[in-house]
């Protein structure tokens, strides 16, 4: 008797005030929603399976690698930005891009309600909330972007194909490749011999391959690989002892 | 009969109160779905968490037939999927729900963000959102390389090379988290680990943190 009384004088206090109780209205009801995304997380894995590739193999050089997709903006914008900071010469502070640019944007993530204190709700009275929501979103967008699309790349340039159209013309590897004429005008009367790379990681120093892709010296022109092929041929000339 | 059991464990463990204090604690009706359909947004943080149940049943029956070391942890993964029953749709749901995990979180987040729910007095239960997303994030970092595939080593290979910048301890913490000074055996047991056991442990305390705190606050009510 108590219990029915109780129940029926809480429901009437509940609805004056526009609310429900936890149980069971809130909760099934949400519940529904919920329900709904397991049940489609379940049949799109009937349909749809990861794919395994192959066993890992430390000594593949050649692999492209390729993070889970909701990373990807995290490589590409330190492959982009590690790119500029060497144009700028700033290797030597390499940790301030490395480690403080994230360890100061996560800050800045968790100090939000410590700027934003307004009382305030609406986003479009909180213009610098809402520029900054802008633009973390518009970074996350394009670093993703391009990074889906410079995995790609990259994965149809591996290597051996970035020597057969950016080497071959000039240089040769057990002899494929390299200048029929074996010279390259440098200035009236005076010729370079493009080398033989078959032996040239024994010549150069990794560090000194990377200078010359990236600096070249001697009458090659400038290839503008992107970092990462810099990265995939260094490995590879190095390789060639 | 239920009634009776009841009391039967009251008089034991007085349970009553703290069931009656969960089930009628009240709930704005502006974020049921069945009041607005708009108030769907409300449900990205419920959904989450139901996902996250979703990951913690799958990944306990993987756990039953994975073997983190790096001969067996790629051919035990090929033969969850190739054999074991449902192994392949167990396998299929952890890693979609992992990515579906990521969007219902970032969804979750920018809610927050645009309804302001951040604001006082709510500043600390954003601090335990974020450590919660730093959270599933390492979860997913971690339990990509478990697979043992070519696409697993090279992410991670990335992945751990950028603690070598930390100043000072760089070094040394790659070589804490890498169990050496490359990606190796001793890589893939530590990561089982962090995935399995520490991540599990930090991830329900932090999601009691959130949940306490939300019964403390309430729910935000319309602007």
């Amino acid at each position: 008797m108590y219990e029915h009384d109780h129940s029926e004088h809480k429901a009437k206090e509940y609805h004056e005030k526009g609310v429900v109780p936890f149980w069971p209205e809130h909760l099934l009801k949400e519940m529904v929603v919920g329900l709904t995304a397991v049940a489609a997380l379940f049949v799109f894995s009937i349909f749809v399976h990861p794919s395994l590739g192959h066993i890992a193999d430390p000594a593949d050089w050649a692999y492209v690698p390729a993070p889970d997709w909701y990373f990807y903006w995290v490589q590409n914008f330190f492959d982009v930005s590690g790119y500029y900071w060497s144009e700028l010469g700033l290797t030597k502070y390499d940790w301030v891009l490395m480690f403080l640019i994230p360890v100061l944007l996560i800050l800045a993530l968790y100090l939000v309600p410590f700027y934003d204190r307004s009382r305030e709700r609406r986003l479009l009275k909180r213009p610098v909330a809402f520029g900054l929501m802008l633009f973390g979103l518009t970074f996350l967008g394009y670093f993703t972007a391009n990074g889906i699309y410079n995995h790609d790349y990259l994965v149809a340039q591996e290597p051996i194909t970035i020597f057969q159209q950016s080497c071959a013309s000039c240089h040769s590897i057990q002899g494929l490749g390299g200048n029929a004429k074996g010279v390259v005008a440098v200035s009236p009367g005076h010729f370079v011999y493009p080398p033989d790379l078959t032996h040239v990681g024994s010549i150069l120093s990794p560090a000194q391959i990377r200078q010359q892709l990236v600096n070249p010296v001697g009458g090659m022109p400038n290839l503008h690989l992107p970092p990462a092929a810099v990265d995939y041929m260094v490995n590879y000339l190095s390789s060639l002892k | 009969m239920f009634t009776r059991f009841v009391r039967w464990l009251d008089e034991r463990m007085m349970v009553s109160p703290l069931w009656r204090d969960i089930a009628d604690h009240p709930v704005p009706a502006h974020t049921n779905p069945s009041e607005r359909v708009s108030a769907f947004v409300y449900c990205f943080g419920g959904v989450t968490f139901l996902l996250i149940i979703a990951q913690f049943v799958t990944g306990m029956f993987l756990a039953m037939d994975y073997v983190p070391d790096i001969t067996n942890a790629y051919n035990s993964t090929r033969y969850i999927m190739d054999h074991v029953l449902f192994g392949k749709q167990l396998l299929s749901m952890h890693n979609w729900g992992s990515t579906l995990i990521i969007i219902m979180v970032t969804l979750h987040m920018l809610r927050i963000y645009w309804m302001g729910v951040y604001k006082k007095p709510r500043e600390l239960n954003w601090l335990v959102g974020v450590t919660l997303l730093l959270i599933i994030l390492t979860f997913g970092f971690t339990g990509y390389l478990l697979p043992w595939d070519e696409k697993a080593y090279f992410a991670t290979q990335v992945g751990v090379s950028f603690v070598q910048y930390v100043p000072f301890i760089g070094k040394a913490l790659f070589n804490i988290i890498a169990g050496g000074n490359h990606i190796g055996a001793a890589t893939l047991s530590r990561f089982f680990a962090i995935h399995v056991l520490f991540l599990p442990a930090l991830l329900l305390s932090f999601l009691g943190l959130h949940f306490l705190m939300i019964r403390r606050n309430g729910i935000t009510g319309p602007y």
